[in-house]
């Protein structure tokens, strides 16, 4: 058995005992369910230490009676929406780093979720969220999950918060940008899970260039996370710690800054290592064939959209990559009947004026009308196969 | 494999696990095997290196032993030392000799171009040498009976706790633990789960979290606010300690729960008032390594005052140079040289309690004067660094949060060690009532898990 084998088995039976759970008892989403898991869970260690406490020897008394208080304090700090509530509001969301901030939401939203179906989950980085940024205002049973410079191969990420959102449908806005720009190794360690390890795994079976020293290091830290919540919220205390110090640290910024703008021109126009690469293309491709498999499995739907970045940004060799790219998507959506392939042609025609800067569209103005003429298409469109 | 990776915490508790259910014999087996897929985790391409230099001194340890007269013990001695030393010139010194002597034959005029060979650095081999070299010594000077089993003398030269950073351990101390039948005791697990606690507590609230101070004070550079340098010094100075003590109680503390004694590599060192006793409290393995190998054989104090003081500043000057192979660590050793002859020519005692505490605030100043040279990536940096400190000194908003958050860490850690000094041990709070004890372990264990550097951060020593 390969080793990466081994994990996703590991990690299908979490999934397993988290799914069956929130199906049957009802109880919301699995999150929600998690949070009456663990304090039922607490509660008989409590019980069950009360009532043996006298039998251990001593020193294992105390170790079980501070396992205890960690579990305790842990259920009082993480999983508890007024706790978190309270620290975004002593926390401001712009003093945190978008991840963090990212991540704070997330803890927020997932704990308020209904288990009924959504009609449409929308995922993808900042580009989606500019360019479909008035979607959700059209449909009230839409929600999005993006993540700022999220990439193809990070869908496949975000496994159990799509289940938590219990979608019947995934919009996916790709563009060229998305599928080609260089892989970030920085990027896996963001999860706080097994979904890392898999990754990390698959990638030494695939060999797959870009394994680092830093990525050794991410692991780690991904790893701890997912054992110590203490670890993974630990923005917030630091966070603390730097209000205190005098020190916030505003660095959230959606999109790029006009610094980033000019540096991003000038490295596509110089198809240097941040420009597109056609190894990218192949890495997010394959995780994204992973990620559409996940997908049936769950009975979700998935619409691709062709995205699009400022023409102005457009190369001879990324419009070339695009070509590819694109028609590869398709023979990836012809794959599967759950999926569906929507190309520019369909939509509204992005030109250089419906853009900020060289990649996300004007949420205010331009988006409105794309969004417009998403929803129009995806009303027209045929209805999915049963299944 | 770092003592703060998951790799190592898997295969750490792999080892222990196996290694309770062996027998003795076994368990020598296991753990040198251990020792070897811990270190080869590194770089495969060293182990050969590592298993040269033992068989190399276990060859040399036995022929001593055998050996009919003394001209004979000493010529394989020295060829055990020539060996040593050799292997250890050529991975880590060659370079720096080389490229030295191309810039002084340039700065005559004269252009040598002496090869340079870009050798990798094998991980621990100043530790790993000069711990086998100790042994090959102390057959010779019949401190030691020569070690008949070969993989019994290999295990005591790769232990793997103390493999790439130390300390420096004896054959007399280990060697026997390693023959003898172990048994693991329920003290030893405490103190050990104890000692390597406390020693995640220095390396990943500690040292980690200063290093983010330290280095973005080093990379500094022309004037900036003196205070913000003279933080970035203070900060070094508990990096350093919290790294290295926090590596070695690691390392004690996997040995206890094996059931085998380390010795303590570290005591005090910044509650001193002087520097021989800053020495007897650093890097203790090393210290004392080079006063029984180099400054004794060397006459050591026994002659005039004039080679008293010429000994002390060769060993501290090649002490400085086992460090690195680069000219700050050379001048960092000199300093140190020169401030125990000094400490040697004054020989001055506190007599009374504002007195001490006055001599333990000057010599940590004078500690810290030599850690600026130490980080400091070459003498420019620590010149104007020291400028900075001296001749510009202010206090910016930077510096101030700097030294905040310098206190935040170190708070903690000089409480705890203000009183393990106060009971003079090491195992003091874990002589607590249950309590304290466990509420402030719990502290502990919040301090690590929400303020500590997970990154899996290389540790200092590492690269010596």
């Amino acid at each position: 058995m390969e080793r990466s084998s081994f994990i996703f088995s590991f990690d299908r039976a979490l999934h397993l005992v988290y799914g069956l759970a929130s199906r049957y008892l009802r109880l919301g989403s699995y999150y929600v369910w998690h949070y009456f898991f663990l304090f039922f869970l607490i509660l008989s260690l409590i019980l069950v230490w009360c009532r043996f406490r006298h039998r251990f020897r001593p020193r294992w008394r105390h170790f079980s009676m501070a396992v205890i208080l960690v579990f305790l304090t842990r259920v009082m700090l993480f999983d508890n929406p007024l706790a978190w509530r309270h620290y975004m509001r002593v926390v401001p969301e712009d003093t945190l780093s978008w991840l963090s901030a990212k991540q704070a939401l997330d803890e927020i939203e997932k704990r308020e979720l209904i288990s009924s179906k959504l009609n449409y989950l929308i995922i993808g980085s900042s580009l989606t969220y500019t360019a479909l940024y008035a979607l959700p205002s059209l449909d009230p049973y839409s929600n999005r999950l993006f993540v700022y410079g999220m990439q193809v191969m990070e869908y496949a990420f975000c496994e159990k918060k799509i289940e938590a959102f219990n979608p019947s449908r995934i919009l996916l806005y790709i563009t060229n940008y998305d599928l080609g720009h260089i892989i970030r190794d920085d990027r896996c360690g963001y999860f706080y899970s097994f979904e890392g390890l898999k990754f990390r795994l698959l990638f030494n079976e695939k060999k797959w260039p870009f394994i680092s020293q830093h990525w050794q290091r991410l692991m780690g830290k991904s790893l701890t996370g997912y054992f110590l919540p203490e670890y993974r919220y630990s923005f917030i205390f630091r966070q603390y710690l730097e209000w205190f110090l005098g020190r916030p640290t505003p660095t959230k910024y959606a999109g790029m800054t006009p610094e980033q703008t000019v540096r991003f021109k000038i490295n596509m126009q110089n198809q240097d290592i941040r420009g597109l690469s056609r190894t990218s293309l192949d890495i997010n491709l394959f995780f994204l064939d992973y990620f559409l498999r996940f997908c049936r499995k769950k009975r979700i739907n998935v619409v691709m959209l062709e995205g699009r970045i400022n023409p102005l940004a457009e190369t001879p060799q990324s419009r070339e990559l695009s070509l590819m790219a694109f028609q590869k998507l398709k023979e990836v959506a012809d794959k599967y009947d759950h999926v569906r392939f929507v190309p520019v042609s369909e939509l509204m025609p992005l030109e250089p004026e419906d853009f900020r800067d060289m990649l996300h569209v004007k949420e205010e103005s331009s988006s409105v009308k794309y969004s417009q003429s998403v929803m129009n298409y995806l009303q027209k469109m045929p209805p999915f196969p049963d299944r | 494999m770092l003592f703060n990776s998951f790799e190592f915490i898997l295969f750490f508790a792999v080892v222990y696990l196996l290694y309770r259910l062996s027998n003795h014999r076994l368990q020598n087996f296991m753990l040198l095997a251990a020792s070897y897929l811990f270190y080869g985790a590194w770089d495969w391409r060293f182990l050969g290196l590592l298993l040269f230099t033992t068989a190399v001194d276990y060859a040399c340890g036995l022929l001593i032993d055998q050996a009919r007269d003394d001209r004979q013990r000493k010529l394989i001695l020295a060829v055990s030392i020539c060996v040593n030393l050799g292997v250890l010139v050529f991975f880590k010194y060659f370079d720096f000799f080389s490229q030295s002597l191309n810039q002084l034959a340039l700065s005559a005029g004269i252009r040598l171009d002496m090869l340079t060979l870009k050798i990798i650095l094998p991980i621990g081999i100043s530790f790993y040498t000069f711990q086998s070299m100790s042994y090959t010594i102390d057959v010779y000077r019949r401190q030691l009976k020569a070690e008949k089993n070969f993989f019994d003398f290999a295990l005591y030269v790769s232990f793997f706790p103390q493999l790439v950073a130390g300390p420096i351990e004896r054959a007399v101390n280990l060697l026997p633990q390693i023959k003898a039948e172990r048994t693991v005791s329920s003290s030893q697990i405490d103190e050990g789960m104890w000692l390597i606690y406390w020693g995640f507590f220095k390396k990943v609230f500690v040292a980690d979290n200063l290093a983010l101070i330290v280095n973005e004070v080093f990379a500094k550079t022309g004037i900036f606010p003196g205070g913000e340098a003279l933080v970035g010094v203070y900060a070094f100075a508990f990096q350093i300690y919290g790294d290295f003590a926090g590596y070695s109680d690691i390392a004690r503390g996997l040995a206890k729960l094996m059931g085998i004694e380390l010795m303590v590599n570290f005591k005090f060192p910044y509650f001193v008032t002087n520097p021989r006793d800053f020495w007897r409290n650093w890097h203790i393995s090393l210290s004392t390594w080079l006063r029984d190998y180099l400054y004794i054989p060397l006459g050591g104090s026994r002659g005039s005052r004039l080679i008293t003081y010429r000994n002390i500043f060769i060993t501290m000057l090649l002490g400085g140079l086992w460090h690195g192979a680069a000219w700050h660590f050379v001048i960092w050793g000199a300093y140190c040289g020169l401030l125990l002859m000094a400490y040697r020519a004054l020989e001055y005692k506190p007599v009374s309690r504002v007195l001490s505490f006055a001599a333990v605030v000057f010599m940590f100043h004078l500690t810290c004067l030599g850690w600026l040279i130490f980080r400091a990536g070459c003498m420019t940096q620590a010149f104007n660094m020291l400028r900075n400190i001296l001749l510009h000194f202010s206090w910016s908003p930077d510096a101030g949060y700097y030294f905040l958050k310098m206190c935040f860490v170190i708070v903690p850690l000089l409480a705890l060690l203000v009183i393990e000094r106060v009971k003079n041990d090491h195992l003091a709070i874990l002589k607590w009532p249950a309590l304290p004890k466990w509420a402030l372990l719990l502290l502990i264990f919040y301090l690590i898990t929400m303020f500590g550097e997970f990154g899996g951060k290389e540790f200092i020593y590492f690269q010596f």
